[in-house]
């Protein structure tokens, strides 16, 4: 049973990048480019600024907003406590800090203007 | 609190080992301070035990130092009754303090965690058969006593004591003593709450005199959430009991997580002391 339950274990983390410098989100619209702080992450108190660039234009979206960021632990399937606290400065950018309760690989799921998202990793140290 | 799979290691039966933390959990009657030898009618008793973060195993199973303190000391209520030869009743219920820090935040929290309660039953006498290993099973549950991740307040999340929802326990063990050699290997499950843990311990111990006794275990273990996500961990742990049949019980151990690349994967690495006392009759 126990080797059953092991083999049917698959790992969703396949396909979430792992620490990438930029993400397509899911429909295609936008790229993020991330900047963790620290850079890698560490447990505790830190920041990640995002820029928003269409990926028609190759710009700076002015017009788009991050409007969630959700951290997840899928290994232990908890969150954070408190909610990340953003700040878009509408010109293509943002920033968002939050405190990481453990270390551990978690997923960032980045929401943009509540139509589209992308979901990344991070081995937390 | 320390991570999920942590917390729900199934772990209730004992004190001594590592009571929510994954180590030696199933052991032969005489063997485990907490479970009620044959002749003996009601036990109550109490563990302390002091829990370190040494590391951690990362998702590809490589071992890697941890940034942050993470420390818990875990006081553990056990209290068990026979009704029969064959079925006895238990129940634990374990009270954490917290400690993390990380960067410049520093954090000190706890509180009772998760009851676990159930049946043990024993329906062979060893002593039928000279050589032959006999089967033990125990159904039970853990209840969400304890407060989980979703109602913490504090950002280190020290103030989280237990796992989300109710979960059914089961444990199936063959258990053999040879002369003066317990041994036992077993299996158990415990489900609920979005987390499934699955674990194998091996135990082999030896009685020294009439009154001691040293036990030695080997376990892994691993946590499947409902998405699929899983982490794994083993650990290895020593125990010294001594004591007198109907009167008391009293113990101490030591148990870690082996520091090996692939004996784990995504679960903080665990040490553990502990020590413990029981009244019997």
């Amino acid at each position: 049973m126990l080797a059953a339950l092991t083999i049917l274990a698959c790992d969703p983390a396949d396909d979430v990048p792992l620490a990438p410098s930029s993400v397509d989100t899911s429909g295609g619209t936008w790229n993020l480019v991330l900047s963790p702080s620290p850079d890698p992450h560490a447990a505790g108190e830190v920041a990640l600024s995002i820029g928003i660039l269409s990926n028609e234009t190759g710009d700076h979206d002015p017009e788009a907003s991050i409007t969630a960021l959700t951290p997840w632990m899928p290994d232990h399937n908890h969150g954070i406590s408190d909610e990340p606290v953003i700040i878009n400065h509408g010109d293509g950018t943002a920033e968002a800090s939050w405190t990481y309760s453990m270390s551990g690989y978690w997923e960032l799921t980045i929401a943009v203007d509540d139509s589209e998202e992308a979901t990344v990793g991070y081995e937390v140290k | 609190m320390k991570s999920s799979s942590a917390l729900v290691a199934i772990c209730g039966l004992m004190l001594s080992g590592a009571a929510h933390a994954g180590a030696c959990c199933v052991g032969a009657t005489s063997t485990v301070p907490t479970r009620l030898g044959e002749c003996e009618g009601w036990l109550m008793g109490m563990g302390v035990q002091a829990e370190t973060t040494t590391g951690m195993w990362q998702s590809d199973g490589q071992l890697s130092q941890s940034r942050m303190t993470d420390d818990a000391i875990i006081t553990t209520l056990a209290g068990a009754w026979r009704w029969d030869r064959e079925g006895q009743l238990f129940a634990t219920l374990p009270m954490r303090l917290n400690h993390r820090a990380a960067g410049d935040l520093s954090e000190l929290d706890g509180g009772v965690g998760d009851l676990r309660a159930g049946v043990i039953w024993d329906p062979i006498d060893e002593h039928a058969s000279s050589w032959r290993p006999v089967p033990v099973l125990t159904l039970g549950a853990r209840l969400p006593t304890g407060r989980d991740w979703r109602d913490a307040e504090r950002q280190l999340q020290t103030d989280v004591t237990g796992l989300t929802g109710t979960a059914l326990i089961g444990v199936l063990t063959a258990e053999r003593t040879m002369g003066r050699t317990p041994w036992s290997l077993g299996v158990d499950l415990e489900s609920g709450g979005g987390i499934t843990a699955m674990g194998t311990t091996a135990v082999l111990g030896r009685y020294i005199g009439s009154q001691w006794s040293v036990i030695s275990s080997l376990r892994h273990s691993r946590t499947i959430t409902h998405t699929g996500s899983s982490t794994s961990r083993t650990n290895t742990g020593l125990r010294l009991t001594r004591g007198q049949p109907m009167r008391w019980r009293a113990w101490i151990g030591l148990d870690a997580d082996v520091p090996v690349s692939g004996m784990g994967q995504g679960a903080s690495r665990l040490a553990h002391a502990s020590l413990g006392v029981a009244l019997i009759r």
